[in-house]
């Protein structure tokens, strides 16, 4: 062992640190030669796992409106750039860094998770970049009013609230409630058991299951011991699918009624749950077989992405990005402006395909239509169709206050 | 020493100490990172700093031990949970929370440790998983005390002798102070007489008990200074991200932290703090590309595995070695 290779050594490590350090930094000279360059879109959402399907489905609605527009956005090129928060706050955390200081984006898009939302706020209100939610509902997101956050999707009260006061006025009255135990089961859960029982019906029990649960079987037989005669489910992704498809093979389809918050019955579940989820009934802020020439332009878009219909998440993406570029359009083209930027999202008042969109001055939550629907058969597809519309739904009043 | 592991890089390297040649010019990168690189790049490579030491805490367990746990995380939860919520709930300093974290963290390690080093091999790998998993179905359940899946947020990050921890350069600092520190009381602890006797254990159990020593006692300090370690890390990390959910706690996170130490070499304290740049760099760069970057890493870690027994820095011992 001479002293002969100790530099050599030395200067390999030295030098691999080095080089890697500069490896990453090479992405940022790209950037900023670019001078104006392209709008740079960061989407943090959730592309794997149980909920992984969100993250596509919104990308795909992003997608269908840039092709729509010819790939531009206010005559600018755009960069889409997607990072997996993998449904962990943490990975959140780390991915949101990445894509304000690494990639420098102009706006971020999401989560869909409300826990990974709640992760984000400290770090987005101190950054600063215009941050559009489009799939987290905690109703407390809004409660918090960012300056430089608006929600284009729903709140969880927005929705949940509705269809409880809907289920006691047409005779759904012994309600068992079983949601994923993280932040959203709970709102949604309270909001709709706060408008139930309000209208005089009563709820025989509350179940919240883990995330990612596989087998519902132990709770689907609580339920059935409960003797309530409907169900009202928060469940998502392939938890919604199999909770569905369960419930089927379980033998309370027919005896029990399904009912449930949008995501349980959507157009992305559906593939999961097949006919087992006909008749189920759920409260949205959108319908795909809504009969507006917005929204049949819209499927009609789509159709040449996908065979199936979009879902909430596709619409949102498409109606986001939209929100993006009529702001980014009122600012003539200068996203880098981010004072003007965000006051323009906050002027959207649009027909969107789920209907009219405009944001509370106040909680910058979007106020929309929500819709109960019900799950049909129609041409040996599934789709929602609109049983009952509570028109320009506005954000919790607790959260103006 | 060397005669009881004649076989493994580490064993030569702890024999020849070629760390002593190499630490300077890693130190001077280590100090100048803020200056040269951009502060996403900083960021990057405190939370790697905060990474190495979680899996430098098990390498005193696993590699000098021969103790392989599956619960590292808990006491990096236990570390980032009582940062957070004394600070938050508590309205304590983060500094104090930080400090009860690593007390909280050692204690609960004493504790558990005293169970589990009863067993051996599979028994112990699998009781050690068995005590994660209870905490964190803890930390998952009692929402009133750690929010439940949701974490806690909220956090903001301390002063430091009027220096903010919001800019990153500071936090980079005090990642690196943190770092240095248990790098360097580790390898007080590895070298010590101390440390020798539990290399012995590993080694020769049923001679160092012939020869007075009592393996169990050894084994118990060695998991507490373990549990200690992992729960100063998990305690910096709450005040980097100002925020702990269960996942700092999960499953998930023990494979991680084991696979950073198998990845790095074993047995070296300074290749388990390579083997967590490596792996959260890849998962970085590579999970940009793909939601399928674990695949990669795991084809690196079966590479490792099968062709450098003693982990990257291993090789790169072995590729020094060459250039000569």
């Amino acid at each position: 062992m001479t002293n002969l290779w100790k530099p050599s050594r030395r200067a390999f490590i030295a030098g691999a640190a080095a080089a890697s350090g500069l490896a990453i930094d090479a992405g940022f000279a790209r950037v900023f030669a670019q001078g104006a360059g392209p709008i740079r879109i960061g989407v943090l959402n959730t592309f794997s796992k149980a909920v992984g399907l969100f993250g596509e489905t919104t990308v795909r609605g992003m997608q269908v409106y840039l092709d729509e527009q010819g790939g531009t956005i206010a005559g600018r090129q755009v960069e889409i750039i997607r990072e997996d928060d993998e449904f962990n706050p943490q990975v959140g955390l780390q991915k949101l860094r990445k894509l304000v200081e690494s990639d420098k984006v102009h706006v971020v898009m999401g989560p869909i998770g409300s826990h990974i939302a709640i992760a984000m706020t400290d770090y987005m209100k101190q950054a600063g970049t215009p941050w559009l939610n489009t799939g987290a509902g905690a109703t407390a997101l809004t409660r918090l009013r960012l300056p430089n956050m608006y929600r284009t999707t729903m709140s969880n009260w927005q929705v949940a609230s509705p269809m409880g006061e809907w289920s006691a006025r047409n005779g759904i009255t012994d309600v068992a409630i079983i949601t994923s135990d993280f932040i959203a089961g709970h709102e949604v859960a309270d909001a709709y058991k706060a408008s139930l029982v309000a209208g005089g019906a009563k709820v025989a029990k509350e179940i919240y299951t883990p995330l990612g649960t596989n087998d519902f079987s132990a709770y689907l037989a609580d339920i059935r011991s409960s003797g309530a005669a409907a169900i009202y489910a928060f469940l998502i992704g392939s938890e919604a699918g199999r909770f569905v498809k369960q419930f089927e093979q379980f033998g309370l389809k027919g005896k029990v009624r399904l009912t449930g918050f949008q995501p349980l019955l959507d157009s992305d579940t559906f593939p999961l749950q097949g006919r087992a989820a006909v008749g189920g009934l759920s409260s949205s802020i959108y319908c795909e077989t809504l009969d507006t020439p917005e929204n049949r332009h819209f499927v009609e878009l789509h159709s040449a992405k996908s065979k199936d219909y979009p879902g909430i998440m596709t619409e949102s993406g498409y109606t986001s990005l939209r929100i993006v570029d009529d702001a980014a359009k009122a600012v003539g083209g200068e996203i880098e402006n981010v004072a003007g930027f965000l006051e323009a999202v906050g002027k959207v008042d649009i027909v969107a395909p789920r209907g009219p969109l405009s944001f509370d001055p106040v909680t910058h939550q979007a106020i929309h239509n929500v819709y109960v629907r019900e799950v049909a058969e129609q041409d040996g597809r599934l789709v929602n169709k609109v049983v009952a519309t509570f028109e320009k739904v506005g954000d919790n009043p607790a959260n103006r206050a | 020493m060397s005669a009881s592991s004649p076989t493994t890089w580490a064993g030569r390297a702890r024999s020849a100490d070629p760390v002593a040649y190499l630490q300077y010019p890693a130190l001077a990168v280590l100090l100048a990172w803020p200056f040269l690189f951009s502060t996403y790049n900083t960021g990057l490579l405190t939370e790697i700093l905060i990474f190495a030491i979680a899996a430098m805490s098990l390498d005193l367990l696993m590699g000098y031990g021969g103790l392989v746990s599956f619960g590292q995380a808990a006491f990096f939860g236990l570390g980032a949970y009582t940062t957070v919520i004394l600070s938050v709930s508590f309205g304590m300093s983060p500094w104090t929370g930080w400090a009860a974290g690593v007390v909280v963290s050692a204690a609960a390690a004493a504790v558990i440790g005293f169970l589990c080093i009863r067993l051996k091999g599979v028994g112990f790998f699998m009781l050690t998983l068995a005590f994660a998993q209870l905490l964190f179905s803890a930390a998952l359940k009692w929402r009133s005390l750690t929010g439940g899946s949701d974490g806690i947020g909220g956090m903001q990050r301390p002063a430091l002798a009027g220096f903010r921890l919001d800019d990153p350069a500071t936090m980079y600092f005090v990642a690196l102070g943190a770092f240095l520190l248990s790098l360097v009381l580790l390898r007080l602890v590895v070298g010590s007489q101390y440390g020798h006797a539990l290399v012995g254990i590993r080694d020769n159990e049923v001679r160092m008990r012939a020869l007075g020593y009592r393996a169990n006692a050894v084994k118990l300090i060695a998991f507490t200074v373990s549990g200690l370690f992992a729960g100063f890390s998990g305690g910096l990390y709450a005040i980097f991200n100002g925020f702990v959910s269960p996942d700092a706690m999960a499953f998930g996170l023990s494979g991680t932290i084991l696979l950073m130490v198998v990845l790095g070499g074993a047995g070296s304290l300074v290749g388990p703090a390579i083997g967590a740049a490596v792996f959260l760099l890849v998962k970085q760069i590579a999970s940009s590309y793909t939601e399928h970057w674990l695949s990669i890493v795991g084809i690196i870690f079966v590479a490792c595995v099968m062709f450098f027994r003693s982990g990257i820095y291993g090789l790169l011992l072995r590729l020094g070695r060459r250039g000569s």
